[in-house]
């Protein structure tokens, strides 16, 4: 059975009901809208509307999940004390990922906490926060294309503890 | 906290709540889809969410960039179980040896102190507009922690004449003295935490630090490597070929061509002899038909007094023969320190630790390097400075010659290879300067003169020369010879301050005119205008710094400006007023 996903730019989706399931959003959704596996009629009456994702972004998250649909859920490590949390990021999904800009990144990411997906979520959390790792404030400020706006309260703030280290 | 990304409301809504989410989520439909999302735009639980799997310090550096990824951190840190804990701890990595580290955390300037409150007094009274002189202004720059909360850098003094009496008066009013500028210059004190020592049972071991857990939680920038590589100094320079046998990679190395035991077969018979381990940091192998370091051929060309001026293909071979990848490992747990202060100290001369091996080291840290320190290097060979190591993307340079044997040649073609780099990949950068008595007055007025014409305006924070490098009076001498001498090409502003004559640290004798000497400030004016290099001498320290030039005033008559400065620049005042009178007359 398949299910219809309609995007903000009213591109419609046909999609397994197995991938449409992996959206905790969407399967409440069907649940509300009283569509089920074994009901066809419903399923091909009625779709889903999802004013929060783009076609482009729509079509990243179905080839997530077409690659993932058969995959066990993972559980997350939290990390000692600290309760740093580790996600080990799969080769497919580093390669699926590395080629998307950061802001595009920022949209699927959007999406999938939108979406309810936490696979993909938290792939991407990982991502973003690997991309981080190691890097000056500078250096993150224009990698992420920020600009800085703190007062001049803040700033002073700032440099007020690290003034020495930066000396 | 899961949420949707911000849009605006429209007819078609509705609300799921999930439980594994644990918050509702409302989503609100419109034509023309969401807006662009960025980072630092995207909802502050969704931030949350990144820095949970973010290192301490990585937060702590997320914070300082932005007002949203600071109240994100802020804000989780306000609640009674925050799920992030950024760092707060800045600290330094400490290397004696090649067997322990040593994390050391920078003690804040205020730390276990109670505050000190800001005199209420009418004698003192902030001024931004009205600083006393260019030479506070200079200081002020300067990114010093105690500049903002007492520094007399924007004190306009009304009733006390000396400088040195609002010191005294200071200095009684706050519990300690006011730091002096070579003060606020000197090392940051710090505090032991803990260390490690590494596994001598192991295989290659030197340097095999686990930084990991130290760099998560230590937002480190600055790693102190003392009496760099003497281990060589033990293992008697017999290190050229035989990397096993000395804590450094297993696989056997490519002899050099020009080492007497360039056979593979003699290699192979290095590392199976029977020499014992003591002191070598790895396993024992033998070393049977070696050849000294200092007896290789390469070094022949560099022995005792020779001067080294670049780092050949050949010399960076040899280096790494003799790190034998050890340097090459402990430069691979220093790479992921961004930024980078490498601070290099010796304690005494190491005949067998080329000081090359320094140079060839930095260079493997290139990537995140932006400060480096050279304090006493010690050597039999002396090595150029400008020749070995390219300024690129450094920020800050500081130079301390060691009093006896000192490694280096520092002196002006330093700054001038930053001059000449590309401007990418120029940085504005700090140079500080202390006993290096290569550089002489005609040096700094070389490059100053180079400065001037270049053909773009190249920015330096500060140059810093301590007094013992060079004499100010010499320099003001210096300078108003090439002011003689250039005074068609170039437009000098000289002028007195109001600054007191100091006494030079050395209580040597000063005549009346070097004593006026230090009195001076000068202003040497980029060919296209704008900014300048402004010198004046403080605390022991002659200090260049790049800033804005002075606006011109409009023309005064001679008898005027005669009048302002002292009788004894006179001549030298003539000599140069028609040049800038009609070069940069007023708009």
């Amino acid at each position: 059975p398949n299910v219809k996903l309609v995007t903000s730019d009213n591109e419609e989706f046909v999609v397994d009901f197995r991938i449409a399931k992996m959206s905790v959003t969407v399967s409440r959704l069907m649940e509300a809208m009283n569509m089920s596996e074994t009901d066809d009629a419903s399923l091909l009456s009625n779709s889903i509307p999802l004013p929060n994702v783009t076609k482009a972004v729509m079509a990243r998250v179905i080839e997530w999940c077409e690659k993932h649909k058969n995959d066990e859920p993972k559980e997350e490590k939290e990390n000692d004390k600290r309760g740093r949390t580790t996600h080990v990021v799969s080769d497919w999904d580093k390669e699926f990922l590395k080629n998307d800009e950061f802001g595009r990144l920022c949209q699927l990411m959007g999406a999938a906490n939108y979406l309810e997906i936490k696979g993909l979520f938290n792939d991407i959390s990982q991502t973003i926060a690997n991309m981080i790792h190691g890097k000056k404030s500078d250096e993150i400020a224009e990698m992420f294309n920020i600009h800085c706006d703190l007062t001049e309260a803040e700033k002073k703030e700032i440099r007020k503890k690290t003034a020495w280290c930066e000396d | 906290m899961w949420m949707a990304p911000p849009s605006s409301g429209r007819s078609l809504r509705w609300q799921t709540k999930s439980p594994s989410f644990s918050s509702s989520t409302t989503c609100s439909g419109t034509a023309s889809g969401p807006p662009p999302i960025h980072f630092h735009t995207l909802p502050q639980s969704i931030i949350i969410e990144i820095f949970k799997r973010c290192d301490r310090v990585s937060i702590s550096r997320c914070s300082r960039v932005c007002s949203s990824l600071r109240a994100a951190v802020h804000t989780e840190m306000d609640r009674p179980t925050p799920s992030i804990e950024p760092s707060q701890v800045f600290g330094r990595l400490f290397i004696p040896d090649r067997r322990r580290a040593i994390i050391e955390r920078f003690v804040m300037e205020d730390e276990g102190k109670p505050k000190r409150e800001r005199i209420p007094s009418d004698i003192l009274s902030t001024s931004p507009h009205s600083p006393p002189s260019s030479s506070r202004q200079a200081v002020n720059r300067l990114p010093m922690s105690t500049v903002s909360e007492r520094s007399l850098s924007y004190c306009t003094v009304r009733s006390l004449s000396s400088e040195h009496s609002i010191k005294d008066f200071l200095d009684s009013v706050y519990e300690k003295p006011i730091p002096t500028l070579r003060e606020r210059l000197s090392a940051r004190p710090t505090r032991f935490e803990v260390d490690q020592m590494v596994d001598t049972s192991e295989p290659s071991w030197a340097y095999k630090f686990n930084l990991d857990i130290w760099l998560a939680n230590y937002d480190v920038t600055e790693v102190l490597l003392q009496n760099f590589a003497n281990f060589l100094e033990r293992e008697g320079g017999l290190m050229a070929n035989a990397p096993s046998t000395s804590g450094g990679v297993t696989s056997g190395h490519p002899s050099p061509p020009w080492s007497n035991h360039n056979s593979p077969n003699q290699i192979q018979h290095g590392f199976g002899g029977a020499r014992g381990n003591y002191g070598m940091g790895g396993v024992g192998n033998g070393l049977d038909g070696q050849s000294k370091y200092h007896s290789l051929e390469s070094n022949r060309a560099i022995n005792k007094g020779s001067i080294v001026d670049e780092l050949s293909e050949e010399l960076v071979q040899e280096m790494a023969l003799l790190s034998s990848g050890r340097l090459e490992r402990l430069a691979c747990k220093l790479a992921p320190i961004n930024p980078l202060h490498l601070i290099f100290r010796d304690h005494s001369l190491y005949a067998r630790r080329p000081v090359q091996l320094i140079f060839w080291f930095i260079s493997l840290l290139r990537p995140h390097l932006r400060r480096i320190t050279l304090d006493g290097l010690q050597s039999q060979d002396r090595i150029r400075v400008d020749g070995v190591l390219p300024l690129n993307h450094i920020q800050q340079l500081n130079i301390r010659q060691a009093i006896t044997n000192p490694a280096l040649i520092a002196n002006e073609e330093i700054l001038l290879s930053w001059l000449r780099l590309p401007s990418a990949e120029r940085t504005k950068i700090r140079v500080r300067f202390t006993n290096c008595r290569r550089l002489s007055p005609k040096g700094i007025c070389r490059f100053i003169r180079e400065w001037q014409m270049y053909p773009e305006v190249a920015e330096f924070e500060c140059i810093i020369i301590d007094e013992d490098s060079m004499h100010p009076w010499e320099l003001v001498e210096e300078a108003e010879k090439d002011i003689m001498k250039y005074e068609q090409e170039y437009y000098l502003r000289a002028r007195q301050t109001d600054l007191p004559a100091y006494a030079t640290s050395k209580n040597e004798f000063m005549t009346e005119e070097q004593s006026e000497a230090l009195k001076r400030t000068m202003e040497f004016r980029h060919a296209k205008g704008g900014k300048a290099v402004k010198y004046y001498y403080e605390d022991g320290l002659l200090i260049f710094s790049c800033c804005n030039a002075t606006p011109i005033r409009p023309r005064s008559p001679p008898f005027s400006i005669f009048l302002f400065y002292s009788s004894t620049h006179w001549m030298l005042l003539s000599s140069f007023i028609h040049p800038f009178s009609t070069r940069f007359s007023p708009s």
